[in-house]
């Protein structure tokens, strides 16, 4: 949409052919003896030695998993084991010339990823940065076992690095505390910030958007090295990942973006194509690209640059990685690799491998790339047998070692929730208050006070009443839009990493108007439009904000949170906790609630959100509560999802006297808000219900004498019901409503807690009115579906207390709801 | 419009409707037949009057004991027939003049629902005749069910096969009856013919009489009516009926009894067709309409009483819920228990009882202590009657020592059991009801005894 761009009918009409250029595919033809002027014998021992380390570490798990020990050790692991023995080339190549300033992230099958980017940062860091990186981590819990297993001994800096990767990875994989994070991510998600090694993902492709999201986080902010998003052939099935090559893709970087920001993302799309997505087989039965590489053609006109490599030979894919490098440093951005490869053992221990025949796999073993390397190196006499051997013994030992220190539950303990039950407790949420996430100036276009919008809002009237209390018009109140943008624009000003981005952000100012003005202000690396790929938009939020920055991605409608399922469900509320509290998630994410739209656009999905530990949920109706809940999401290190009403976006203050300050302020999450005072019944309302209990309020008290209590309970997660059950305790009678469809719902379990707090106050049970559960009907019919302020007084005289003379009209009698349970509507 | 409607002028509608009146509710009953429903013209109050005969008749035949002497004892089938009518004309048009007392303007004709508009008004036809109301309570009690039996329409028709209805406007006594359904209307009509000098028998399905009632005692009645001559068939299915006789498949073999008259009285369902229920959505299920206990449906400003929610087919349930219904229209908050609900089987000898039995505690889980006398305690119904045969058995919680059920054979326990029944619902301890002077000598005295 932007006007820069003009869409030319005559060009788009324009006759012609869409041309490709080849890929390559396995083009590097070199042997040893042409590589041994690039690596020395160390070189090539390390190499050697970094896949030898990791086939022995999956052969281990392997052997507890199947028999219950390893070298004599016994253990039982019940946790999973994804393992990658045949992978190791690809691994070890990958990671030879990265340095710990790139970054990597994986799938559910990474560990000999996270071990050879280990290895290689080990390499390359001096031993002060080593011991120093060890020390810190987890305050010394980790680095202390493998200290104490040295005592006495004489050993190196590099090789206690070795041994504390080894081990911090096994016991995590064996859920102990002093896993390298807690055993609270286990086999799947293991990671080490520190090397540059960024969380592995158990949602197959889960990587794509995380992964994108932190290369927009260095290229936004300036910050060095690349990402790498290391998925397997199966992930290529997955929406997300073809919507985060998208926005990877996207030709604003070149076209749009300006001075140094102008260029491609540092990413890397690496497909560990080891030919079986679970049990299907990517190529000749599950997908249709033949070869993997191919997809970079479809999407932007560099194909990514993509290429299928041979992932069986560590120097060709080093070879691959030296090329692409200098590709992503040159601003070249995204990359795609197919990088071939073989899994000797199952998808898991359990799998059977009815999927495929022994010939098969007994012809990659006979090219594993292990032997295959050693043998080229020693009949080319660059190496010998003794070297390789004594390499052996050291990593058995190694691997050995970790075995028996990891299962050892004295040395390695597990988190223990009977002495310490908080210990989870505590990480679900990191409670910061940063108001900036670095020191750097922030970029942005104008001073705050030039920007056109800033002037229009000054000039509006901050409450909805005039002094005689007459209502201000729409056009000269200030609304609950330019709350938000108040609050927003603030934050722009303030923390240098803030990028907001959605599908209509810039130039449009977001569906609703809210960002209107800030085109202006802002340059466009922090507010831009991504394609249409919700799972994209908070994927990569998620990753930018566990790279170091602060994201406020915006769904428009929030319907289109289930097209981002996983990445709201599984990622963004996730990763505090399974970090054991090493990544911060400072994540706000928009969506607003619509209204005459039907069945796909007005559903209210708070309690989908409340349901999901993890996440913080807030839904301002006011102007002041909105700006006031903005700014404390902003300032936070938690992951929000800002519920908005479309009823309610053009909304004056009516509540905080003085109307909505001119200067920042937070309101604190959980805290619910007494709009209206009364003493004969409580209503709690969520949303924008609020404006219909108010109504109900008024007939309530006009012509039935009932004094009304109005709550709004502003924040959802998290929430003190202190006010509530201060509330009941005067009134004797509650209801809770909202917008959401009632089955199901966050409104149950507020009634279900108010229940049991206030059963000896309570005269009769807690009344809930929320919407049907229907489909979102046409606007016309939606009387019949939200909660109206008629319902209020239906629900009260059947269930609460009845009104002589009163009849309902909308039915909430007992047989009523157990007729509509039976029926499930 | 008015401020209530009330489809049926049974027990459950007359009282409400009273009720509604009295409280100045601006309130139309529609009746298609006679106030009173079937309770008054061909339920309870009639079989009352017939029992009262047949008990007098048999009092006299048996006199001599109590050296009273009479001579040429006979009922006349068609003199009783005629004082049972005059008693209930008498009650109907005392339940007319009721709701003039109350002001209800009663519409006779059939009453149908035609459905209701955005505002909740509810439009309903006496006949021809349109009315309007937000509040509408239905009555429409139960009907009687005729099971597809060969044979037996035929013989509703040409009248060997006859129901509750008919059989209470019998000129003559048969020879002999068969009587299908051992439930309190058969039970009570077997009792009323057997002591009228009529062959009769019993055919049930089940492996006992008398429903859900405390098993020990309904073996006890069973045995006292087998004493007096009437033939019981348990266990057994009717194949045939009509003509003369029945036909029985008495596990596997099949029988034929002789029958001049069958009574069919395997039951009585709720009447939810055919008044345009389904015009206002008003759920129902198995049978009945689905009320909670304010009596409400699902249709706002809608009740469902008596027999046509199916929960208690009694005509004193229908009064209570009646009440319920009026009270929680009213604003008054009532609510329908059902614990302590008192059934009477106007036998001879009577048999009555209250909330729990043996079976149903067991069932439930509730730890009782039973205590149990014969009626022979009682010094009064020793001085009254011959035959010992009466027993009274009484249930309480042995957690709380709160009287939970009461079961009694014998006479005049169809009066003693609102003692026991104000005791369930009270949730009298045992020591509070220690307390209670008794009249003696009476029979009721039975419960002070039993304690």
């Amino acid at each position: 949409m932007p006007k820069q761009l003009p869409i030319d009918p005559a060009e788009i009409r324009k006759s012609g052919w869409i041309t490709f250029e080849k890929i390559p595919v396995n083009q590097y033809k070199k042997d040893v003896a042409d590589e041994s002027k690039n690596f020395s014998k160390k070189d090539f021992l390390r190499i050697y030695r970094d896949m030898r380390m990791i086939r022995e570490f999956e052969s281990m798990l392997l052997s507890i998993k199947t028999t219950n020990s390893y070298n004599g050790l016994e253990y039982n692991n019940p946790g999973p084991a994804h393992l990658s023995m045949g992978q190791e080339a690809a691994a070890v190549g990958q990671a030879y010339l990265l340095t710990p300033d790139d970054y990597i992230f994986g799938s559910h099958r990474s560990h000999g990823e996270i071990l050879a980017k280990g290895l290689s940062a080990i390499n390359l860091l001096n031993d002060k940065e080593l011991l120093a990186v060890m020390e810190g981590f987890l305050d010394g819990n980790t680095f202390r076992v493998v200290e104490d297993s040295n005592k006495g001994r004489d050993i190196s800096v590099k090789d206690l690095g070795i041994e504390f990767l080894i081990y911090g990875a096994l016991a995590e994989i064996f859920a102990k505390d002093t896993g390298f994070h807690r055993g609270l991510g286990g086999s799947m998600h293991a990671f080490f910030l520190p090397f540059g090694i960024y969380p592995n993902n158990a949602i197959v492709g889960g990587s794509g958007t995380i992964s994108t999201g932190s290369a927009l986080y260095k290229k936004i902010n300036r910050k060095p090295g690349i990402v790498i998003c290391n998925i397997g052939d199966g992930s290529l099935g997955r929406g997300p990942v073809w919507e985060a090559m998208s926005l990877a893709a996207m030709d604003q970087f070149r076209t749009l973006w300006e001075g140094d920001m102008k260029g491609g993302l540092p990413i890397m799309y690496n497909i560990m194509n080891n030919q079986y997505a679970m049990g299907g087989q990517t190529r000749g039965e599950t997908m249709g690209y033949d070869f993997a590489a191919r997809i970079g053609a479809g999407v932007n006109i560099e194909q990514m640059h993509a290429e299928r490599i041979d992932g069986y030979n560590p120097l060709a894919v080093i070879d691959a990685m030296k090329r692409k490098l200098k590709i992503l440093k040159d601003k070249k951005g995204p990359v795609f690799l197919d990088t071939v490869t073989y899994r000797y053992s199952g998808h898991s221990p359990s799998d059977a491998d009815s999927y495929r025949t022994p010939e098969e796999k007994k012809a990659w073993e006979e090219v594993d790339s292990i032997a295959a390397f050693r043998k080229e190196l020693t009949e080319a006499k660059i190496l010998t047998d003794a070297q390789f051997d004594e390499i052996d013994e050291n990593v058995v030992a190694t691997i050995t070692k970790a075995v028996s220190l990891a299962i050892d539950p004295v040395v390695s303990p597990r988190m223990d929730l009977v002495q310490n039950p908080g210990a989870i407790e505590k990480l679900m949420f990191s409670n910061g208050r940063i108001p900036s996430m670095d020191t750097a100036k922030p970029d942005m276009l104008q001073k705050r006070e030039d920007n056109l919008r800033v002037q229009q809002i000054s000039r509006k009237e901050r409450f909805a009443f005039d002094a005689e209390g007459k209502a201000v018009s729409k056009n000269r109140v200030f609304q609950l839009r330019d709350a938000l943008f108040e609050a927003i624009l603030d934050k722009f000003y303030e923390d240098p990493t803030l990028v907001a981005y959605g599908e209509e952000n810039r130039d449009w100012g977001g569906a609703f108007a809210v960002y209107r003005g800030l085109t202006e202000a802002v340059p466009y690396h922090r507010l831009f439009n991504t394609p249409i790929s919700e799972a994209a938009i908070v994927g990569s939020a998620v990753g930018y904000a566990m790279s170091g920055g602060r994201a406020l991605v915006e769904l428009m409608y929030a319907d289109f949170l289930g097209c981002a399922g996983d990445e709201v469900f599984n990622q963004l509320p996730k990763w505090q906790a399974m970090s054991a509290g090493l990544v911060k998630m400072p994540v706000v994410l928009r969506v607003s609630i619509g209204s005459k739209y039907g069945a796909q656009h007005s559903q209210d999905w708070t309690s989908l959100c409340t349901h999901i530990p993890g996440l913080k949920v807030v839904f301002p109706v006011t102007p002041y509560d909105a700006k006031g809940l903005m700014t404390t999401a902003l300032n936070g290190t938690d992951p929000v999802v800002f519920f908005e009403s479309q009823r309610i976006y053009d909304i004056g203050e009516q509540f905080h006297e003085g109307g909505v300050p001119t200067e920042s302020y937070e309101i604190p999450f959980g805290e619910p808000d007494v709009k209206r005072p009364g003493k004969d019944l409580t209503i709690l309302t969520i949303g924008a219900t609020l404006y219909r209990a108010l109504e109900a309020a008024k007939i309530f008290n006009e012509q039935y004498g009932i004094d009304v209590e109005v709550i709004d309970a502003r924040t959802l997660v998290p929430f003190n019901y202190e006010k509530v059950v201060e509330s009941v305790k005067k009134t004797g009678k509650i209801i809770v409503a909202g917008d959401s469809c009632e089955r199901g719902g966050y409104l149950n379990d507020v009634a279900r807690n108010i229940g049991t707090f206030c059963f000896d106050y309570l005269d009769a049970p807690v009344a809930v009115v929320g919407s049907r559960n229907w489909i979102t009907p046409c606007h016309e019919l939606e009387n019949e579906f939200f909660p109206q302020p008629g319902w209020f007084i239906d629900v009260f005289h059947e269930q609460i207390q009845p009104i002589a003379g009163y009849v309902a009209l909308e039915s909430f009698t007992e047989v009523e709801l157990m007729r509509r349970s039976r029926l499930g509507v | 419009m008015y401020d209530l409607i009330v489809i049926g002028g049974g027990p459950g509608g007359y009282l409400a409707a009273q009720r509604a009146g009295e409280n100045g509710l601006n309130t139309l009953l529609i009746e298609k037949n006679k106030l009173g429903g079937v309770c008054l013209n061909e339920g309870c109050i009639p079989s009352k009057a017939f029992l009262n005969s047949a008990k007098i008749f048999d009092q006299a035949k048996n006199s001599s004991v109590f050296g009273v002497t009479t001579e040429k004892a006979a009922i006349d089938q068609s003199a009783v027939v005629s004082r049972k009518n005059k008693v209930v004309k008498a009650l109907v048009s005392g339940v007319g003049a009721a709701m003039k007392a109350a002001k209800v303007t009663v519409k006779y004709g059939t009453g149908v629902i035609a459905g209701r508009d955005a505002d909740g008004v509810i439009s309903v036809y006496a006949d021809e005749e349109k009315f309007e109301t937000k509040r509408l309570i239905i009555a429409t009690g139960s009907e009687i069910v005729i099971p597809p039996i060969p044979g037996v329409s035929e013989g509703l028709k040409d009248g060997t096969v006859i129901t509750s209805r008919e059989i209470l406007d019998l000129e003559t006594i048969p020879e002999t009856m068969t009587i299908v359904g051992a439930g309190v209307i058969g039970l009570e009509m077997a009792s009323y013919f057997q002591m009228c000098g009529c062959k009769v028998t019993v055919v049930e399905m089940l492996d006992h009489i008398a429903g859900n009632i405390d098993r020990e005692m309904s073996s006890l009645l069973q045995k006292t009516y087998e004493k007096r001559g009437i033939e019981f068939n348990l266990n057994c299915k009717v194949t045939k009926a009509g003509g003369g006789f029945v036909e029985i498949d008495d596990a596997g073999i099949t029988r034929k009894i002789p029958a001049e008259r069958v009574l069919m009285s395997v039951g009585r369902r709720p009447v939810i067709k055919g008044f345009g229920l389904e015009s206002i959505g008003v759920y129902t299920e198995h049978g009945r309409i689905v009320a909670d206990a304010q009596g409400r449906t699902n249709v706002p400003g809608v009740f469902a009483i008596g027999d046509a929610n199916g929960v208690w087919m009694l005509a004193h349930a229908a009064y209570r819920e009646a009440e319920v219904a009026v009270n929680t229209i009213l604003g008054k908050k009532d609510t329908m228990r059902y614990d302590a609900m008192p059934s009477v089987i106007y036998t001879n000898p009577e048999m009555a009882f209250v909330g729990e039995t043996e079976e149903t505690c067991r069932e439930k889980g509730i730890a009782y202590k039973k205590r149990e006398l014969p009626m022979g305690y009682s010094g009064r119904y020793l001085a009254e009657n011959d035959v010992v045969e009466g027993k009274i058995k009484v249930l309480f919680d042995e957690s709380t020592n709160r009287m939970i059920g009461c079961h009694m054979v014998g006479s005049y326990a169809s009066e003693i059991i609102l003692s026991a029944t104000i005791m369930v619902e009270t949730q009298m301890r045992v020591e509070d009801m220690k307390e209670i002077i008794f009249p003696h000598p009476t029979v009721g005295e039975i419960i002070r005894e039993v304690l």
